[in-house]
């Protein structure tokens, strides 16, 4: 049983750490891919446009 | 009441956020690959954080919060096959990345290219069916949870809900998931920081020594070794991973809300690479909610209902000026499900039920704008039926088992055909057919059965869904190779 309890702390730590570490990097990187998806869909929707003329 | 008036300011303040930020996107969106994929131009981390927040929902914190409370440690068990499943199929691109090089939109759409469009129009009345189900039980439940914590009387809770609703409705229905993504990523900004804040305050508050002797006291070693008394014996033995490893690898192919972002991804490599993140992501998805249950049984003790164990949970544990955090923090989480999974179901209803129909009938294809307006009709049919079959849910047993065997209505089917339809040229439509109807009836006779029996067996019609959706597959594709035409289906 000592060793279920060693394990699930371990896992707990390992979750909560890995959550934190990977919730930041992705709210920091995220951003810029935000700026290049609004520039794809804005070409996108421009040459749509043009097609359409 | 429970909210202080800076609780209520903080989330009236994110609501007009939400909602500002969602609906102005609609000036992005010219075509249905924009509105339903966001022309596939998500990057790796927005695609990782849109499937986080997609995934995680009030209801998500509450039904894992309920197996921790009724469980203690062992039921931490159920977020591995998540995490191996996501790893391998990220890794290897099984079926993942055949299915993004189609460049389709709805995983219905796999089978009308592979087989026909009878077949598609099957399985998209499934899934509609089996999504539906599932999604029906989230308003209520999360009425339940707001009304707790809140304190907000419970007759006017469902009209709270049909106005959060209504918010998600109408910029979904405006940008689709160009809308999606961007909400999602302040959504998930809220979330991350309230879970951080919940597990941290609740360990410090409560005492890891605490918690542990809570569990061994009311569950002894079932309670903290998965395989007590045996492997086989265990409720979170070898039969539940083995469900569970199929159940998730199932999911992650053929669930819309999930499959979407997999084809709004920028190419293969991204997606790919957003399943391998996921694994790691949702093993805390998983983790940190069971944990909150446990930490309610070691806080508030063994005797309150373990539905209500987390709501319970916050509003005893967390400080007043905090709470106001915590809630947007919630309800960001849930609407972010709710945006996702109403333009997901909704589009597999206006792409793989009306589209198709229409399809066979006037053998015509909808434009681009008419797909996109049937498509933003059906989402609001879709909310409002959800909100008016919500006041009537009733759930027995774990509403964890609950939610799966909806989505297993037509996963087993759809992963045997998905798996067979793309490694092996001699698959047939008679296969495809059987599978599907054979692994439907495992989780029909779920829903179906009373409370004791469907507890006691819940595993075994789990993984026996698979099992007789690969046999129903085998015995159709032998029947029509052996008696059918001789014509094999084509390959794409």
């Amino acid at each position: 049983m000592k060793s279920y309890i060693i394990f699930w702390t371990l896992v707990i730590a390992f979750s909560f750490i890995s959550f934190f570490y990977m919730s930041v990097r992705m709210l920091i990187y995220g951003i810029p891919e935000l700026q290049e998806m609004f520039r794809q869909l804005k070409r996108t929707k421009s040459k749509r446009e043009n097609n359409n003329r | 009441m429970n909210l202080s008036y800076l609780d209520i300011i903080i989330i009236i303040i994110y609501l007009i956020l939400i909602f500002y930020s969602g609906s102005i996107m609609k000036k992005y969106v010219g075509g249905i690959s924009d509105y339903l994929v966001a022309d596939r131009s998500m990057g790796f981390h927005l695609g990782l954080l849109s499937m986080m927040c997609t995934e995680i929902g009030i209801i998500t914190y509450v039904y894992y919060a309920e197996m921790g409370f009724k469980a203690g440690f062992v039921a931490l068990m159920v977020a591995f096959p998540t995490a191996i499943a996501f790893y391998i199929l990220g890794r290897t691109g099984f079926i993942i990345k055949p299915l993004i090089e189609m460049k389709i939109m709805t995983i219905p759409e796999f089978f009308s290219r592979k087989f026909n469009t009878r077949v598609r129009l099957y399985v998209g009345v499934l899934m509609a069916i089996g999504g539906i189900l599932n999604f029906r039980v989230f308003p209520g439940v999360e009425a339940n949870f707001i009304n707790i914590v809140t304190g907000i009387p419970q007759e006017y809770v469902l009209v709270t809900m049909v106005v959060l609703l209504t918010v998600v409705l109408l910029y979904t229905l405006m940008g689709g998931m160009v809308s999606v993504i961007l909400t999602n990523y302040l959504q998930y900004a809220l979330l991350s920081l309230g879970m951080i804040f919940i597990t941290l305050y609740g360990v410090i508050k409560v005492g890891w020594t605490e918690i542990l002797n809570v569990v061994k006291l009311n569950y002894g070693e079932k309670g903290i070794n998965p395989f007590f008394p045996s492997a086989t014996e265990s409720e979170f033995g070898i039969g539940f991973i083995i469900w569970q490893l199929l159940f998730w690898t199932s999911i992650l192919v053929s669930w819309q809300a999930i499959s979407m972002r997999l084809f709004s991804s920028r190419d293969t490599k991204t997606g790919q690479k957003i399943y391998v993140w996921s694994s790691l992501l949702f093993l805390s998805r998983a983790i940190l909610p069971v944990f909150w249950g446990i930490i309610a049984l070691a806080y508030l003790g063994p005797a309150i209902e373990p539905l209500d164990a987390l709501p319970r949970l916050i509003i005893n544990l967390i400080p007043k000026g905090a709470l106001g955090l915590i809630l947007a923090a919630l309800l960001a989480a849930s609407m972010s499900t709710y945006s996702s999974y109403l333009l997901s179901w909704s589009s597999v209803v206006s792409q793989d039920l009306i589209g198709t129909t229409i399809h066979l009938f006037t053998g015509k294809e909808l434009s681009s704008k008419k797909q996109l307006l049937v498509s933003r009709i059906t989402m609001a049919a879709v909310m409002i039926f959800i909100i008016w079959w919500s006041l009537f849910h009733k759930i027995e047993g774990y509403l964890y088992f609950y939610l799966n065997m909806t989505g297993m209505l037509f996963i087993p089917g759809t992963l045997v055909c998905l798996t067979f339809g793309i490694y092996w040229r001699k698959t047939r439509t008679a296969g495809a057919y059987l599978a599907i109807t054979l692994g439907a009836l495992p989780p029909l006779a779920y829903l179906l059965l009373p409370e004791n029996i469907k507890t006691a067996y819940a595993s075994e019609m789990g993984w026996g869904g698979f099992l007789l959706a690969l046999i129903g597959m085998l015995i159709g594709n032998f029947l029509q190779n052996t008696f059918g035409t001789n014509k094999l289906i084509q390959k794409v």
